[in-house]
């Protein structure tokens, strides 16, 4: 693979990643209940350590997400979203294994599937991502951190937007007032 | 320059997705949504029987018959809303908000109702077991779920179509004072 081509790769690869994991990892510090439920259903009788461990993850994925806009620092970032992956998969793989009911509280969100085989796939491909992104970023020559992270901004916005688009489109429904 | 500049971009990205997910969540929590991004609804049930008493309560829901304000949530094994809604029951961590609310478990057989309450933990509330729906159809005339059908003091006042256990909660509990 040429240096453009591994360059080109590494240009979607570290926005895409860094955002997924920056939404990921805000919405649970914002909104950490969701996914506490989901940890104390998985591992019973951590109750009290759930809340310590959705904080901690939630630190560890947007500190990968700044690792990988950091050129000196992305071949770590690019390890710890490979780590992170395995951790996902394996979550999934457990609430697979014990039929988990409570929503994953992923992004955040009180609804949705719970812990199974969405999260044994999309950690396996967090992973292959990871170790995609460290083999070519050796060779390859991205750009510029100011570029890196401005389109890591657009596509937070971005998949911001998808995620909410319901709560969106309920505020920009029209108010109707009835008549007396 | 570079960093200050891209860095910046990214931190003003970062609190959008924190002011959203925070007014998600405001959302859900006034019953505006069942996920935080929205989409809970709460509606009237159309030919609602209103100021029906059924001829005979099961034993189970002996004290809907008689309390002042009571609330049945008729729930099945076969509907995934209903699935949302029986985690959200399991989820209260107080007992005491849930006083009002008692399940009729509309299933096909004994076996899928009684798996259906182990598997999301309903055992702290009374439920009755509906084979077929025969008693709730026949009574109040209710064919679908979820629903919940709202009796003060024994006789049907309301009934509401739902997806969100919180928005039907605000809809017709009234809120509680401080003792």
């Amino acid at each position: 693979m040429s240096a453009d081509t591994a360059g080109a790769l590494v240009n979607v690869l570290v926005p895409t990643l860094a955002a997924a994991l920056l939404c990921a990892g805000l919405t649970k510090v914002a909104v950490p209940g969701p996914a506490r439920k989901a940890l104390a259903e998985l591992v019973p009788g951590t109750t009290r350590l759930a809340g310590p461990a959705v904080r901690l993850l939630a630190l560890m994925e947007v500190a990968t997400a700044t690792a990988l806009l950091v050129p000196p620092v992305r071949a770590a970032g690019a390890a710890a979203v490979t780590l992170l992956g395995v951790v996902f998969a394996g979550a999934g793989a457990a609430g697979q294994v014990r039929h988990a009911t409570a929503p994953c509280g992923c992004y955040g969100r009180a609804g949705g599937a719970a812990l199974g085989l969405g999260n044994i796939l999309i950690g396996l491909l967090g992973a292959v991502l990871g170790v995609a992104l460290w083999r070519l970023d050796g060779p390859a020559a991205p750009a510029g951190p100011a570029i890196l992270a401005g389109a890591t901004a657009i596509a937070v916005c971005l998949l911001t937007a998808a995620l909410y688009r319901r709560l969106i489109r309920a505020g920009l429904r029209p108010v109707v007032i009835a008549d007396s | 320059v570079n960093y200050v500049f891209g860095f910046g971009l990214l931190l003003v990205a970062g609190a959008v997705v924190v002011l959203f997910a925070m007014f998600g969540e405001l959302y859900s929590r006034s019953g505006g949504g069942n996920d935080a991004s929205g989409g809970g609804f709460v509606r009237l049930l159309p030919d609602t029987p209103v100021g029906q008493a059924p001829a005979s309560w099961p034993a189970a829901l002996a004290r809907t018959g008689t309390a002042e304000l009571g609330v049945l949530l008729v729930l099945s094994p076969v509907c995934t809303s209903c699935k949302a809604v029986a985690r959200d029951l399991a989820a209260q961590s107080d007992p005491r908000e849930l006083g009002e609310f008692a399940v009729v478990l509309s299933a096909p057989d004994d076996q899928r109702a009684e798996e259906f309450v182990a598997q999301h933990k309903l055992t702290g509330l009374p439920y009755h077991v509906d084979v077929g729906g025969t008693w709730v159809s026949t009574e109040f005339g209710v064919r679908s779920s979820p629903t919940a059908l709202v009796f003060r003091d024994g006789r049907l006042v309301s009934g509401f179509i739902f997806s969100d256990l919180q928005a039907l909660r605000a809809a017709v509990v009234p809120e509680r004072q401080p003792a």
